[in-house]
């Protein structure tokens, strides 16, 4: 990616919120509309939890908001940027040197060492790379994995962590670099309650360091207490509830 | 960066890759060793003769005669008499001739009756000459040389006593032979990878002498063979020779005296260029060359199609990896490239393996196949053909790996950041 297409989709004007959505639409191929949202706005450096039933749409809604899934109608802006203005090569640009992005589980390639994971987003984006402010790629990776308690994991495989191990580690990738926007899809799942809650004690410490945005997706409405803000998906969504699952589904349980 | 990524994906599924490669390079070193076979008896075809500007012999096609005269296959079925051999080798335009008699066998082998002027004129490889490794060539009537596979073959050295017999049988002791005229082996030649290795050297007069006493093509009866120590040099009259090699003193004269040769009125004669029968003849062979060609093809569609199978059937498992590079920003198009570039370094490593594959059979079975079969396989470097091969190769690799990235594409497009396990 050249530099000349992510400089102009990454400077993200100050004052403008994080994420604001008006009349955003989406549907996937040959289905009905997904995701109706008339009106949303988060705030910069807030600490969002975003909660909804299984199928409802949230992992859409965060696919959208990395720029993956293309905007079909209505606007988005991101960090200010319109992402619905722009192709798929620049919101690839925009996503990597704006956003960190963890999954719910399996969030490491198999094939990079920890260290090589958590340096990925540096290499592929020359912006991110410059927000280490001269300091060594592999010098903040070792850092960032020692922060998380992973010092003595980095030249592991990554298939023989843990599974809390791993999720720290795709923090840690996530975050290096300094990306304005933190996304995170049920990340902690798959973990018991006690990594539940250093887990989210590290992503809020992190965030704040950096003064980066939230959005923190998961069905454990018992987390929901330590964040700012709180968005129900069915609150903001008016797209008619696509029963994917029985609405029976208990809280906590990993879909 | 990509690079980085496709090779240590390929390091990561060892097994896989090491099958894929493994496929690659046989295929890829089957398609090269055909080719320097190929070539290379191509050139040991076409440089068993050099300098000589015309082949004589008596009226039959011109295949034919170049495969008695210099491969030593088959039959002429009529001689050129001394005659006529006489008045070509005399004529004013000819620089030399070098005469053939053939018809005689040892154990399989040619008896060759020739004379100096084949040790001093032929020429094979350009400009490589008949030499002796022992000895020297034979001057007596009753002496004989040794092509370098036929000493080696039959263990035989100098001073040896051997027989000859008639024709291509097996020398038995039987009625057809010419048991009651032994030859000495009196040199043997150094090797020269061409027939001339494989047939045995004696004098006109000794090949003269060898049917001294024989009627009409038939041995004579019992008590009428004339003992050996009664033939003389100067009492045998050579009666004819089977073709004849001929040098012009200038090579534009060729034609022309190809023109005379047929035109001979004394009897039927014909002269070739032994190039362009050569040429001939190998269009020949080309179609065997052809069907050779095509198989190794084949086998190398078959491991480009392994490669495909390989990346492709990794797809499916992969859709989670895929997923995560989009989310760290790489793009749609980077991902089909990281694909693409798995299958090029598969080609690309699979066909330098082939390679060393190729020099590796090569240098250990060389020395094989020249033992137990006589064919001497020069080792070469890579010519232009098989340059040319190797791009067309990458080229193939990195189209096939296009489908696999295609695919790829498709799936990140309709995945997006939602991972299947
Ligand atoms: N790639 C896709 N192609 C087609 N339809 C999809 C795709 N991904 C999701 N959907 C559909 O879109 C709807 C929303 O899915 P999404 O994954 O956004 O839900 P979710 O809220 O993240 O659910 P969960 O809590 O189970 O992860 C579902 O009905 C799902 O079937
Ligand atoms: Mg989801």
């Amino acid at each position: 990616m050249s530099t000349a297409v992510s400089t102009e989709a990454q400077t993200p004007s100050a004052g403008s919120p994080a994420i604001a959505v008006r009349d955003l639409r989406f549907r996937y191929p040959g289905g009905a509309d997904v995701l109706h949202i008339p009106e949303f706005h988060l705030q910069r450096g807030q600490h969002a939890f975003l909660y909804g039933p299984s199928g409802s749409g949230k992992t859409t809604l965060l696919g959208l908001v990395a720029g993956v899934l293309e905007v079909q109608q209505g606007s988005l802006h991101v960090l200010g940027a319109d992402l619905g203005a722009l192709n798929a090569a620049r919101r690839d640009a925009f996503r990597a040197s704006n956003l960190g992005y963890i999954f719910q589980m399996f969030n490491l390639i198999a094939y990079l060492s920890v260290e090589e994971n958590i340096m990925l987003p540096c290499q592929v984006s020359p912006e991110r790379r410059r927000r280490l402010n001269g300091a060594d790629l592999r010098e903040e990776a070792r850092r960032l994995a020692r922060h998380l308690g992973l010092g003595d994991y980095l030249h592991r495989n990554v298939l023989q962590l843990s599974v809390g191990q791993q999720q720290r580690v795709a923090a840690a990738r996530a975050m290096i670099g300094a990306p304005s926007l933190l996304i995170a899809d049920e990340p902690t799942s798959a973990l018991d309650y006690d990594h539940r809650g250093r887990f989210l004690d590290l992503l809020f410490e992190r965030c704040d360091a950096t003064g980066a945005t939230l959005l923190f997706v998961s069905h454990d409405q018992t987390l929901m207490g330590r964040f700012q803000t709180q968005v129900a998906l069915s609150d903001i969504n008016r797209a008619a509830p696509q029963p994917t699952q029985p609405p029976s589904a208990p809280n906590g349980q990993a879909g | 960066m990509l690079i980085q990524l496709a090779w240590n994906s390929l390091l990561n599924r060892k097994l896989t890759t090491l099958l894929t490669l493994g496929s690659i390079a046989c295929s890829v070193g089957l398609l090269l060793a055909v080719e320097q076979v190929r070539t290379g008896a191509r050139d040991a075809f076409s440089n068993t003769i050099s300098g000589t500007d015309l082949i004589v012999g008596a009226r039959s096609g011109g295949i034919n005669l170049l495969l008695y005269t210099v491969f030593r296959i088959g039959n002429a079925t009529n001689n050129v008499s001394y005659q006529a051999y006489q008045h070509f080798a005399n004529h004013k335009a000819v620089a030399w001739t070098i005469p053939y008699s053939l018809g005689d066998s040892h154990k399989g082998y040619r008896v060759v009756g020739t004379t100096d002027a084949f040790y001093q004129h032929y020429r094979y490889y350009g400009d490589r000459q008949v030499t002796f490794t022992q000895g020297q060539q034979p001057q007596g009537i009753f002496e004989v040389a040794l092509g370098s596979d036929v000493a080696k073959a039959l263990g035989y050295e100098l001073g040896r006593k051997i027989t000859l017999s008639h024709g291509m049988r097996e020398a038995v002791g039987d009625a057809a032979g010419h048991d009651d005229k032994p030859f000495t082996v009196t040199g043997i030649l150094a090797k020269t990878g061409t027939p001339i290795d494989r047939s045995l050297y004696i004098t006109l007069y000794g090949m003269e002498a060898l049917h001294i006493d024989w009627q009409d093509g038939a041995p004579p009866m019992l008590g009428e063979e004339i003992p050996v120590d009664d033939i003389r040099a100067e009492t045998l009259q050579i009666k004819s020779v089977t073709s004849f090699l001929l040098r012009t003193h200038r090579r534009v004269d060729s034609l022309r005296l190809q023109r005379e040769v047929n035109d001979y009125r004394g009897e039927p004669l014909m002269a070739i260029l032994p190039g362009v029968t050569l040429a001939e003849l190998w269009s020949v062979v080309g179609y065997a060359e052809d069907a050779l060609r095509v198989v190794s093809v084949i086998v190398v569609i078959v491991g480009f199609l392994g490669m495909l199978v390989a990346v492709y059937t990794t797809l499916e498992e992969r859709r989670r990896e895929m997923a995560i590079l989009r989310a760290v920003g790489l793009g749609q198009g980077k991902i089909s490239s990281l694909l693409i570039m798995e299958s090029g370094l598969l080609t690309i490593a699979g066909s330098l393996l082939g390679i060393a594959l190729l020099y590796a059979v090569s240098i250990t079975a060389q020395p094989i196949v020249e033992q137990h079969f006589g064919i001497y396989i020069p080792i070469r470097p890579l010519g232009q053909t098989e340059f040319t091969y190797l791009g067309v190769l990458w080229l193939a690799g990195l189209l096939i790996g296009a489908i696999p990235a295609w695919k790829a594409y498709r799936n990140s497009l309709s995945d997006g950041l939602s991972i299947r396990i």
